[in-house]
This record gives C-alpha cells, sequence and structure tokens, in this order.
C-alpha cells in the first residue's frame, strides 16, 4: 500500500513558501493555498486509515536508510487521530483568519504553515534529534505570530514567550545529549530496546518532560499562555491552544509510556495533572478578559487530560477516557474561540466587563456559547460528561483525593462559566442594541456543526467512548511499535 | 477490579431514551429560539427601594465581584498576583518546576 | 582532560542559567540564554569525543582500526543543527527586544509586567 503520511511535510512546506513569495502579490492565493494545503493533508491522512488498520502502525523509512541509522516516521492510533485534529484545526483556523486578519494575511499565513509543520512532525516522527527540530520549528513560527498584532501587549508576550520558550526547549536539548550519551542512539524503538531501567534515567526524562510541558502549557510552565492568547487574534490563540497542547501531550504519551516504559511515573503525571486543573481554573474564576479566561480554561482541561493520562498508566481505561476528554476539549476551544471572535469584534474589546446583553440578537449563538460552557463544565447529556465521569471513576479506586480535587475543579468551572455567560449575554448593565451581531456564513456554519457534534456525542457517547478504545487499541502495543520501526 | 465502562452502552441500554432525550432537548433548543421574550428596556429596569427610586449602579452586584467571598475565604487570589507579569519569576518556575519533576521522579 | 571539559559544560549552564534567571536587563537574559546553549553544545561535543580519536573519515589506511578510534560524528551534526536554531532564536530575541524597547522605552523586565495576573 501506499504511504502517504510521508507526503504531508513537504506539500506544507511548499504551500508556505508560495504563500511567502507570492502572496503579497495575489491577495486571494493567501486563503485559498492554505485551504487547499490543509485539506489535501486531512485526505492524505484519511487514505492511509486502511494501512493502519491493517499493519496496527504506519511506518515508512525515510529515503530507504533502515530505522536506527535513518529517521523513521511512524504515526500509530493517537498520532492519526492527533493530525487529523490538527489539519481540522487548522481549517477552523483559517476560515476564522479569513475575517479576522486584515493586513499582512501572507505573514500570517505562511507562520501558521510552518507552525502545522513543526506540529505534524513532532506527531509523526521517530527519532528524538529530528522532535526537537521540529519543536523548534512551531516553536519559533510561534514565537513570530505572537507578536503579530504589533502593539504594546503583543512585543512583550512574544518576549516572554520566546525566553521561557527558548529556555525550557534547551532544557530538552540536554536531556536528549545525555540519552545519547547514555545509550548512543536517537531512535525512539532503538532506545526502547537499549533502555536498562533503572535510577539514571530519571534525570534525562525530567529534562526531556520539562520542555514538553513548557510547548504544552502545563502548570507551573504555562505563564505565557494566557498573555500569548490575550494579546493575539484569537484564530491563533485558537492554534496555540488546541492543537500545540494535543500534541505535546502526545508527545508525553510516547515518550513515557512508549519510549521508557516508566509505569511508576503515573503518581508524578498525577501531581503535575492536579495542579495544572486547579491552578488553571482558579485562575480563570478571576479573569475580567475573555480570550484570557478562554486560555486558562483550556490550561485547567489539558490537566484534566493529563489526569487521565497518568490514570492510564496504572489502568488502560484511563487512556481511553483522556482521549475521549482531549477530543472534547478540542471541539469546546473550537467553538469558544470562534465566540470569542465574534463577540470580540462585535463589542470592539475583549474585556468582559465592558459587554453585556446580547442574548436576544442571536439566540443560537447564545445556546451554542452556553452548551459550550455547560460541556467544558461536564453536566450530564452534553459532550464533556462521559469523559468526565470514567476520569472520576477510575480515580476513584486508584487515587480518592485526585478524584475529589477533579470534582472540585469542575464545580469552580461552572462557577466561571456561569460569570462569563452572565457578563457576555445576560447582563443588563448596557441597553439592548438594535444592531444585529454580525456572524460571516462560514462562522454559522462551523458553529452550527459544532454543536450538533457537541450534543450528539452528548447524548450517545459510546460513539465517542468506541472510537476512543479503538484508537487505543491501536496505539498500546509497546513490541508492535519496536518490531514495526526495527524490522 | 472489573471496569467495564465501554463494553456496554454508557447509560446502560437506554438508546432509545437517549433518542427520546435529544429529541425533547433539541425542541427545547427550538423553543429558546422561537420564543418572543420581553424586552427589557429602560423603564422596566429602575428600582425602587422602599418607594423612592434607587440608583441601580449602587445596588447591583458587582461583575468581578462575584464570588470575591469565596476567592477571599480561600485566599485564592494569592494564586493570582503570583502571576506577577515578571520575566525572571516565571524562569524561576521552570527552574523549580524541573527540579521538583526530578525530586518526585527519585523518590517515589 | 574530558572530565574537565564535562566540569566546563556544566559550569557554562550554570552561568547561563544563573544569567537568564536573575539578570533584569532583557540583553543580559538573552546572553545568558546564549551561554546556556553554548554550554549545552560543548556537552554534546565532550560526548563524541575521544582522547587521541581521528577524524571520522574513512580512507583504505584506517579501515581496520576506524571503529575503535575514530570520535563520534553524530554530536557534531546535531550541534550543528542545534547552533543553526539558536543563532535564529538569538536574531528574532534581539529584534523582539529591540521592539520592545521602542514600544516600552525600557528593557528591564520588571517593568515590562503590563500583562500581569
Amino acid at each position: 500500500m501506499y504511504n502517504y503520511i510521508s507526503y504531508i511535510v513537504p506539500m506544507l512546506l511548499c504551500s508556505a513558501f508560495i504563500i511567502v513569495t507570492l502572496g503579497h502579490k495575489y491577495k486571494k492565493l493567501n486563503f485559498n493555498v492554505t485551504i487547499i494545503a490543509l485539506l489535501s493533508s486531512l485526505i492524505f491522512t484519511l487514505l492511509s486509515l486502511p494501512k493502519l488498520l491493517n499493519e496496527g502502525i504506519i511506518i515508512y523509512q525515510l529515503s530507504g536508510w533502515q530505522a536506527p541509522f535513518g529517521i523513521t516516521v511512524a504515526v500509530d492510533g493517537i498520532g492519526f487521530l492527533i493530525l487529523s485534529l490538527i489539519f481540522l484545526i487548522g481549517l477552523i483556523v483559517a476560515f476564522i483568519s479569513k475575517h479576522e486578519i486584515k493586513k499582512r494575511r501572507y505573514q500570517f499565513y505562511t507562520l501558521f504553515m510552518f507552525y502545522n509543520v513543526g506540529l505534524v512532525g513532532m506527531t509523526i516522527t521517530g527519532d528524538i534529534f529530528n522532535f526537537f527540530v521540529f519543536l523548534e520549528i512551531s516553536s519559533m513560527s510561534a514565537y513570530i505570530l505572537s507578536s503579530f498584532n504589533r502593539d504594546k501587549p503583543a512585543f512583550e508576550s512574544s518576549i516572554k514567550y520566546i525566553i521561557i520558550g527558548s529556555f525550557a526547549s534547551s532544557i530538552f536539548l540536554i536531556g536528549i545529549a545525555m540519552l545519547y550519551g547514555m545509550y548512543g542512539t536517537l531512535n525512539m524503538a532503538d532506545l526502547m530496546m537499549k533502555i536498562v531501567p533503572g535510577f539514571g534515567n530519571n534525570i534525562p526524562l525530567a529534562l526531556i518532560l520539562t520542555g514538553l510541558f513548557m510547548k504544552g502549557a502545563i502548570v507551573p510552565f504555562h505563564a505565557w499562555k494566557p498573555d500569548v492568547v490575550k494579546s493575539n487574534p484569537a484564530s491563533f490563540g485558537l492554534a496555540i491552544s488546541a492543537t500545540s497542547t494535543a500534541v505535546s501531550l502526545y508527545a508525553i504519551f510516547r515518550f513515557v509510556y512508549t519510549v521508557f516504559g516508566a509505569f511508576y511515573f503515573s503518581k508524578m503525571l498525577i501531581y503535575i495533572a492536579l495542579l495544572t486543573m486547579f491552578v488553571g481554573a482558579v485562575m480563570a474564576l478571576q479573569q475580567k478578559d475573555l480570550k484570557k479566561m478562554i486560555a486558562y480554561s483550556a490550561i485547567s482541561q489539558s490537566g484534566y487530560i493529563l489526569f487521565g493520562f497518568g490514570l492510564g498508566m496504572m489502568e488502560n481505561i484511563g487512556f481511553v477516557s483522556a482521549i475521549y476528554h482531549l477530543i472534547n476539549t478540542v471541539i469546546i476551544d473550537a467553538v469558544l474561540f470562534i465566540s470569542a471572535y465574534i463577540i470580540s469584534q462585535h463589542f470592539k474589546t475583549s474585556d468582559m466587563s465592558k459587554m453585556g446583553y446580547i442574548s436576544r440578537q442571536n439566540k443560537l449563538f447564545t445556546v451554542t456559547f452556553g452548551v459550550a460552557l455547560l460541556s467544558l463544565t461536564g453536566i450530564p447529556f452534553l459532550n464533556g460528561f462521559a469523559s468526565k465521569w470514567m476520569l472520576y471513576i477510575v480515580s476513584l479506586s486508584l487515587y480518592p483525593f485526585a478524584a475529589f480535587v477533579s470534582f472540585i475543579v469542575s464545580v469552580i468551572t461552572l462557577a466561571y462559566s456561569f460569570k462569563a455567560f452572565h457578563l457576555i449575554f445576560l447582563n443588563d448593565k448596557r441597553d439592548y442594541e438594535k444592531t444585529p451581531l454580525f456572524i460571516p456564513l462560514s462562522h454559522k456554519v462551523m458553529l452550527a456543526v459544532l454543536l450538533v457534534i457537541m450534543l450528539v456525542l452528548g447524548f450517545f457517547p459510546d460513539l465517542g467512548l468506541q472510537l476512543s478504545q479503538n484508537i487505543i487499541d491501536l496505539s498500546l502495543s509497546r513490541d508492535l511499535y519496536l518490531m514495526g520501526v526495527l524490522s | 477490579m472489573s471496569l467495564n465502562i465501554v463494553s456496554s452502552s454508557f447509560f446502560g441500554n437506554g438508546f432509545y431514551t437517549a433518542s427520546l432525550l435529544f429529541i425533547i432537548f433539541s425542541i427545547f433548543i427550538y423553543w429558546i429560539i422561537e420564543r418572543e421574550p420581553s424586552l427589557r428596556d429602560k423603564a422596566s429596569r429602575e428600582m425602587y427601594v422602599c418607594g423612592n427610586k434607587a440608583d441601580p449602579d449602587q445596588y447591583r452586584v458587582n461583575e468581578h465581584s462575584f464570588y470575591k467571598t469565596i476567592i477571599n475565604y480561600f485566599k485564592l487570589d494569592i494564586i493570582k498576583q503570583a502571576h506577577s507579569g515578571k520575566l525572571s519569576m516565571y524562569l524561576l518556575w521552570v527552574l523549580f518546576g524541573l527540579i521538583i519533576i526530578g525530586f518526585i521522579l527519585m523518590w517515589f | 582532560m574530558i572530565v574537565i571539559s564535562y566540569y566546563a559544560a556544566v559550569i557554562f549552564m550554570a552561568l547561563g542559567i544563573y544569567a537568564v534567571v536573575s539578570k533584569e536587563n532583557l540583553i543580559k537574559k538573552i546572553i545568558g540564554l546564549n551561554i546556556f546553549t553554548m554550554g549545552i553544545h560543548l556537552f554534546l561535543i565532550i560526548i563524541g569525543f575521544k582522547e587521541n580519536g581521528i577524524a571520522p573519515i574513512i580512507t583504505a589506511l584506517n579501515s581496520n582500526y576506524f571503529v575503535i578510534s575514530s570520535v563520534d560524528p553524530l554530536p557534531q551534526a546535531l550541534v550543528l543543527t542545534s547552533i543553526v536554531i539558536d543563532l535564529s532564536v538569538t536574531a528574532l530575541a534581539l529584534i523582539t527586544a529591540t521592539l520592545v524597547y521602542d514600544k516600552f522605552k525600557t528593557i528591564d523586565t520588571n517593568k515590562i509586567n503590563k500583562l500581569e495576573g
């Protein structure tokens, strides 16, 4: 069977070069090339599904060099899911930014394509140093994008992101250097075979996790994210919140579960996850800015996903709930950021205290936003419920205290969701305005589709559970990975 | 330990119940969207205290002090004050996070 | 010799971390970042180094004892890649620092804290 996965990275790179050379001359080209590149990447990903189902894992040795010496492309179940999510979210980001970005569009789309190249590379690569290079590609385009508005807050967030980000990825590089010094290989499968379980592995693992936690904005490495989301276009905020976190969580899964097989690591992941969800929720409760609140809530939700990964090290069903929660969170984040664009463009600000009383202007929009906030909390019959419920049940038998904390965090989530909904939609401090809420057609379609998905996944959670169960079945076998890459 | 959530249906064998609830919820959403509620204009928002007209801004709940009591009781604003916007502080967090991860790894 | 180089690499890294974390001047932070990365590069180079090693080029003369006597070429390739990445990050950081100075009229990082909370 033909291997489509390896064409995605060159294709995205080529589209970035086309946009940067021709984009400022032919204005329509920016958007069209982005859409075509992302759509065809999505199609290539979906075309490789039969291969994944047949063989259990997609392996491609780049330029024919065999595994320990060449670079391997390896995509398992979760990798396939993450690739699809990157392209779907990329399409949504492209559609939001079509209306949001008014000037210097070719720069935005070029950097956005480079950002996607980095994320795709991080997902599919089977080589640690190659992973570092792709991490730097995506981080660097994110650094430049985070100063896109060219005003005071944008530059401040950008310089903070640059210094924190490159500091953490330098720490990641020390981890790679130590692993190479200890085992003499950079290939993940080869490393997996050569690793001797022991005390000394912990130091490189901690260094590598620092870099990954920074990329995924896990507390206490999260400080750059709310600033970047606040002072930049909502479309870039969606890209930073949804896909970057998903990719780095997948990388954590890859390193901790597949490469190191560090099952004793579950306790540490759970501590970090509890800290992340608690700090994220408490900070979201105290925000005045809509985008910043959404950013903190995304941090809090990524804590839940990490919690699932930590539980999954002990009981495989934790991975299932984590993946299901990842899917739900990405959907909810997409709805929240599309709404944030519409709202902040209506009020010309993203400060929530200057908003109010638009619930009558577009009721379907109001319902969509409310459903998204409620599913963030995990209300029954909405899509966040099933995954959170499974997390509670699994953790009740393993770590009762963790279950208690995650339940408290859900209550805090309900509190800030209610506050945001009241401030934006119900607060009658402002007079009722006759000017209708402007929602472009593409945004209407996206919101309607996402609303239907949220409701269907909420009322029939078995669909999502079966999907995540199948995905996990395709990616838990360490032997398959080892055999696939090295044979 | 058996955690057989996935093998059976999540809400029990209630596919038809779930479908019914789904339809009811959709009708509820349709009702919310289609109904014509009374708009609150300036006159209906006027407040009266003991027969006298009151200034609404004086009596309404300030949005940002919604959960002030809870936040103050549990001293949750310490976490907000820790996000001081100082770059050196954030870099120290990265360093401390690294050290803490290392320590937890060593001790457990 | 190798042990001394390891110490040097660790000292470089420690100095870099100290400068990045404790200095309040933005430019000094960026210089600290550079020193930190240079320490890592030195560390990577020493990993592949051997006492009295030969250059990793196979010729007809040295093919018998090549494996035991040549230095490891892979870390050098890694360092080359990493230097390029480090250069571009430094350039980007310096450009952003000048732009920050244009807007804020200061490079004291304690005063660039308008986005707190």
